[in-house]
C-alpha cells in the first residue's frame, strides 16, 4: 500500500503519517469522500491518491480490522507455576510441640539449624526459632541435646545436602 | 481482659498432693480477679534437664496448662506467690497464642538485584 503511494506521488517517506492519517479518514466513508477528494483538490498529486486509495478502500479495512484482532490480548501469564511453599506453610506453630521443634535442632549439639539447612520461608524460621527458644525456658524442651524419643523422626533437615 | 496461659511445673508427687496443689493455684487466681477457662493435664514426664528449686533437685515433672483470662495485674503477684510455694518447680506466664491459621501465600521470589540498586538515597 505504502509503495503503491511512494511511485504514485515521489513523496518522502517520513511524510507518510500524514498520509496514513488520510487513509482512515477515507475509509470510514470511502465511496462518499472520493469525491469530495476529487472536487477540492484538482491537482493530479490528489486526483492519482483518491482513486488509489477508494480501490483499495474495502481490502485495507478488512487489513485493518485482523490486524487489530490478531494482536495478542494482554493477560496474566496462565501457566505461572503456584508460588514455592516451605514445609511448614500453613502449620500453626507451637512451643508446646516439642516433637515438631526438635525437628529442627541437630541430634548431637541441641543448636537449632539455619535456614539454608531447613530450607523454611523468613516467617516461619523466625517462629521456629522463636518457639524452641521459648520451650527452653519453660522446660519442654532440652537444649543441649535432641530428645533421644524423637531421634528416629522423619529428617527435614539434612545437613549434608542443605536447601 | 486479656487471655493468659500458665504453663505450670510441679513437682513428682502423689495424685492427691497434686489436686491439692491445683486447688491452691487456681483459688489464688480466683481471688486476684482472673477467670479460669480450662486446665490441661499435659502428663508426669522427666524435666528436659536438671532443675534445682527450693534446696532440691528435680529430674521429674508434672506438666499442667491453667487457661485463664485476667487482669494484667496479677502477673507479678502470682509469680511471687507461686515462687513461695514448695510444690511448683517453675511457673511461666505466657499471653495465650492465638492459632491462626493464616493462608501462607507461599515463598515469593525475592529480586536481590533490585534491593541492591534502588537503595540510593
Amino acid at each position: 500500500m505504502e509503495k503503491l503511494l511512494m511511485q504514485a506521488t515521489h513523496f518522502s517517506p517520513w511524510k507518510m503519517h500524514n498520509f496514513q492519517f488520510r487513509q482512515e479518514i477515507v475509509f470510514c466513508c470511502c465511496c462518499c469522500l472520493e469525491a469530495v477528494f476529487l472536487k477540492r483538490f484538482n491537482s493530479r498529486f490528489y486526483f492519482v491518491l483518491a482513486t488509489v486509495l477508494w480501490r483499495r478502500g474495502y481490502s485495507s479495512q478488512q487489513e485493518l480490522v485482523a490486524h487489530k484482532v490478531d494482536l495478542p490480548v494482554e493477560m496474566e501469564n496462565p501457566y505461572k507455576d503456584p508460588p514455592k511453599r516451605c514445609v511448614l506453610c500453613g502449620i500453626n506453630v507451637d512451643y508446646k510441640n516439642v516433637q515438631l521443634l526438635s525437628q529442627f535442632v541437630s541430634p548431637y549439639t541441641g543448636r537449632i539449624y539455619g535456614r539454608h539447612i531447613t530450607g523454611l520461608c523468613g516467617k516461619k524460621q523466625k517462629e521456629i526459632s522463636k518457639a524452641i527458644k521459648r520451650a527452653h525456658v519453660i522446660g519442654f524442651m532440652p537444649v543441649m541435646y535432641k530428645d533421644p524419643t524423637f531421634l528416629n523422626d522423619p529428617k527435614i533437615c539434612d545437613i549434608r545436602h542443605p536447601e | 481482659m486479656p487471655r493468659y496461659e500458665l504453663a505450670l511445673i510441679l513437682k513428682a508427687m502423689q495424685r492427691p498432693e497434686v489436686a491439692a496443689t491445683l486447688k491452691r493455684t487456681i483459688e489464688a487466681l480466683m481471688e486476684r480477679g482472673a477467670v479460669v477457662r480450662n486446665l490441661e493435664n499435659l502428663g508426669e514426664r522427666s524435666l528436659p534437664y536438671k532443675i534445682s528449686k527450693h534446696d532440691q533437685n528435680h529430674r521429674r515433672g508434672g506438666y499442667f496448662l491453667v487457661d485463664f483470662d485476667g487482669p494484667p495485674a496479677i502477673i507479678s503477684t502470682m509469680m511471687d506467690h507461686l515462687g513461695r510455694d514448695v510444690d511448683v518447680i517453675r511457673p511461666t506466664f505466657l499471653k495465650h497464642p492465638v492459632s491462626k491459621t493464616e493462608e501462607c501465600s507461599g515463598i515469593i521470589p525475592v529480586n536481590y538485584e533490585d534491593k541492591l540498586y534502588t537503595k540510593k538515597k
